[in-house]
């Protein structure tokens, strides 16, 4: 009569006891005493750099987690100060409450190896006391991004360092737009805040903050630039699709978006979307002059077993070799200039008709503003980015547009 | 039964008469909202299956195309898909098991058991419901990084295997759904405590242990921050990590690999939901008649 019970009660018992066996064999990751583990996100290093990292360090003890959304479980982590890794690629200034818990590199051989980075990606990693909190990776120098086709049917100039010339200003880009859209129909923004209002900041060097660290949301180029943007996307000539939103790579495969001003890496968005258009895109200087945005960086913990180790690891990782390999593999476009000179980084760019992409992005990348960033830059931009779109998209008065939101945010962020 | 009877004859009927215009607006309603609520699966067949380049291409692809492979493969490529989908099957399959028999049981002696305590001990359980699981996320990962279960499946498994919801959803099946009678009854033949909980409540409980297992095998399987959180190692991930994993560093998406990866998840579900969809419909008319 119990026999089905016990069954039930031996086999439930199995099963947790199953689980557990399972649970506790699988747990190989966990950060032992004197193992340097790193947290990536995917695509943020470069593959060669991961693949080749154990054979250069035989000696240490390492364990790469590439884990999605790392701010998130690095977060965790500090807050409880458990399972802290060594290395994490990740958003050092939104943990501008916990600077404390990240390693000064300059302290541990990074002064000496600084030099083969851009001197103000450099600088844009240091906090306020001038600790070094994080190590460059990449940058997304900004282009302007055309099909010299439809170029050449409007009458323009279609070489690069011709159009480079003729979009100099955002005033002669403004007149550009207007006769691409007139001959094709075609659109040369994207959106306005991703073409237009973020290249005009950083131009600037502007990201919401005074060099003294305090938010300075309503200066005059913060008003001006938000309210040109929005005027010109309401002057019907974006095409209001932001990037990484499927209607941009409808747009670039339907030949509606022939033109954009962005960083670097969106590019291989339109290799994706857009594969029948190889040979038509071309990439120039972007109007206004040289500017970046400043990509990402990777940070070493103290709850490090050896500091010193690690930073010799993350230093290693963002080498120029391995940088130059994170271009051709990966996308990222490194922020150390002597890869620029590499085989990988040389070479004619087929999706590019042939062209060097390199000989217009490496100048600007070297040319690029020094960018504070405080802990709310991103915020800010997100906020400021929004109502931009808000606005675009109801026709509302830029002037009404700006009092709004700049109320918004000087409240929140002070 | 009844109900399968009466269907059948008002289709008799229906076929004898006229087409009334009620029926055609009540269907095109009917198919309308239908096509709304399918057309995103059926989107995700044709993203699944096509070029990314298809895609985006005006006027867009409407059938779905025979890429479906080389997508895949990407997938396979990209990921530890293979190995997410057998560690999100077993954890699965495990919580869900773990879940209902513990959750049943707890259910039944809240129901049927009078011991000193019951009902406020019931009413502590269900307060924990009201608790929002954000607030409870960083003290729970500071207990299971204190236990050192960090990096294991244990934080996966032990909270999941019964819990608050379950419980409640169970005790008010068994309240409403085992008769006093019959488990008096059991005693009288001589079954114990186990007995009749197997053989009397367990049975009278069905359509609500459907549901439960279909809810818990929801949240497993869906479950991402979680995981994302306490998990330490590419070959523990779950699905949804792995899918994650497809997404590039600053969003760069490929979505008909993307796409793919996320069919093959989902079908578990569909299979599942396609086996139990009579036990469900059942217990979605039950409680209706009941409520």
């Amino acid at each position: 009569m119990h026999k089905r019970w016990k069954l039930l009660a031996i086999s439930a018992v199995a099963a947790l006891g199953a689980g557990l066996l399972a649970g506790c064999s699988s747990g190989g990751s966990g950060s032992g005493s004197d193992t340097i583990s790193i947290w990536y996100r995917p695509g943020s290093l470069p593959t060669a750099a991961i693949n080749g990292v154990k054979k250069e360090f035989p000696d240490a003890k390492i364990s790469l987690l590439k884990t999605p959304d790392v701010d998130t479980k690095l977060a965790a982590a500090l807050r409880t100060g458990q399972n802290i890794p060594s290395i994490a690629v990740t958003n050092v200034f939104t943990f501008s409450n916990a600077l404390d818990k990240f390693v000064d590199v300059n302290k541990y051989g990074f002064k000496k190896d600084a030099d083969q980075y851009l001197p103000w990606k450099v600088k844009t990693l240091q906090s306020k006391s001038g600790q070094q909190v994080a190590i460059p990776i990449d940058i997304g120098p900004i282009g302007f991004y055309y099909r010299s086709d439809v170029f050449q049917a409007a009458g323009l100039p279609t070489d690069p360092a011709d159009v480079g010339k003729l979009v100099s200003t955002w005033d002669s880009y403004r007149q550009t737009a207007e006769k691409i859209k007139a001959s094709s129909g075609g659109f040369i923004c994207d959106a306005a805040d991703a073409s237009l209002y973020r290249a005009q900041r950083f131009q600037q060097g502007y990201y919401y903050y005074t060099d003294a660290g305090k938010v300075d949301a309503g200066t005059a180029l913060s008003k001006s630039t938000f309210t040109d943007s929005i005027q010109f996307a309401e002057d019907g000539l974006c095409l209001n699709a932001e990037p990484y939103a499927t209607d941009w790579n409808a747009g670039v495969a339907q030949n509606k978006l022939v033109g954009w001003v962005g960083p670097a890496y969106q590019a291989g968005l339109m290799k994706t979307a857009a594969p029948n258009e190889s040979g038509k895109w071309r990439v120039a200087t972007p109007p206004g002059g040289p500017a970046s945005t400043t990509g990402s960086s990777l940070s070493v913990l103290k709850a490090t077993p050896d500091a010193a180790l690690a930073t010799k690891i993350a230093e290693w990782l963002t080498n120029p070799t391995n940088m130059a390999a994170g271009y051709a593999q990966d996308s990222l476009f490194p922020s150390t200039p002597d890869s620029f000179t590499s085989p990988a980084m040389a070479k004619p760019d087929e999706y590019f008709g042939g062209q060097v992409t390199t000989d217009v992005l490496g100048p600007i990348a070297k040319q690029t503003p020094y960018i504070f960033i405080g802990p709310s830059s991103t915020n800010i931009e997100a906020a400021f980015s929004n109502a931009i779109t808000n606005a675009v998209a109801k026709k509302t008065n830029p002037e009404a547009a700006w009092s709004k939101v700049l109320k918004q945010v000087q409240q929140q962020y002070k | 039964m009844t109900t399968n009877r009466i269907a059948e004859t008002n289709g008799r009927e229906t076929r004898r008469r006229r087409i009334k215009p009620g029926s055609v607006v009540t269907h095109t309603i009917l198919i309308i909202a239908v096509a709304v609520f399918a057309f995103p699966f059926y989107w995700l067949v044709v993203m699944a299956t096509s070029h990314t380049g298809d895609i985006f291409a005006f006027p867009p692809r409407l059938i779905p195309g025979a890429e479906f492979f080389a997508n895949f493969s990407k997938v396979l490529h990209g990921t530890t898909f293979g190995r997410a989908f057998l560690n999100s099957l077993w954890l699965t399959v495990l919580t869900v098991a773990l879940q209902l028999f513990l959750s049943s049981l707890a259910g039944y002696v809240f129901a049927k058991r009078r011991f000193p305590g019951r009902d406020r001990l019931f009413g502590i359980l269900l307060f924990t419901l009201v608790l929002p699981t954000g607030v409870a996320l960083i003290p729970t990962y500071q207990i299971y990084a204190s236990l050192g279960w960090l990096n294991t499946y244990l934080p996966l498994i032990v909270p999941s295997a019964v819990t608050a919801f379950g419980v409640f959803w169970l005790r008010q099946a068994a309240e409403s759904g085992v008769p006093d009678e019959v488990v008096q009854a059991a005693a009288i033949d001589g079954a114990g405590f186990f007995r009749t909980y197997w053989s009397v409540a367990l049975p009278s409980m069905r359509p609500a242990l459907v549901a439960l297992g279909i809810f818990q095998t929801m949240w497993t399987w869906n479950d991402y921050l979680w995981p994302l959180l306490v998990l330490g190692n590419p070959n523990q991930y779950t699905l949804p990590l792995a899918i994650q994993e497809l997404n590039g560093n600053y969003g760069t998406t490929d979505y008909s690999t993307v796409m793919s990866g996320t069919l093959v998840a989902t079908l578990p579900l569909v299979i599942l939901f396609l086996i139990v969809r009579r036990t469900v419909f059942e217990n979605l008319a039950g409680s209706a008649v009941k409520g």
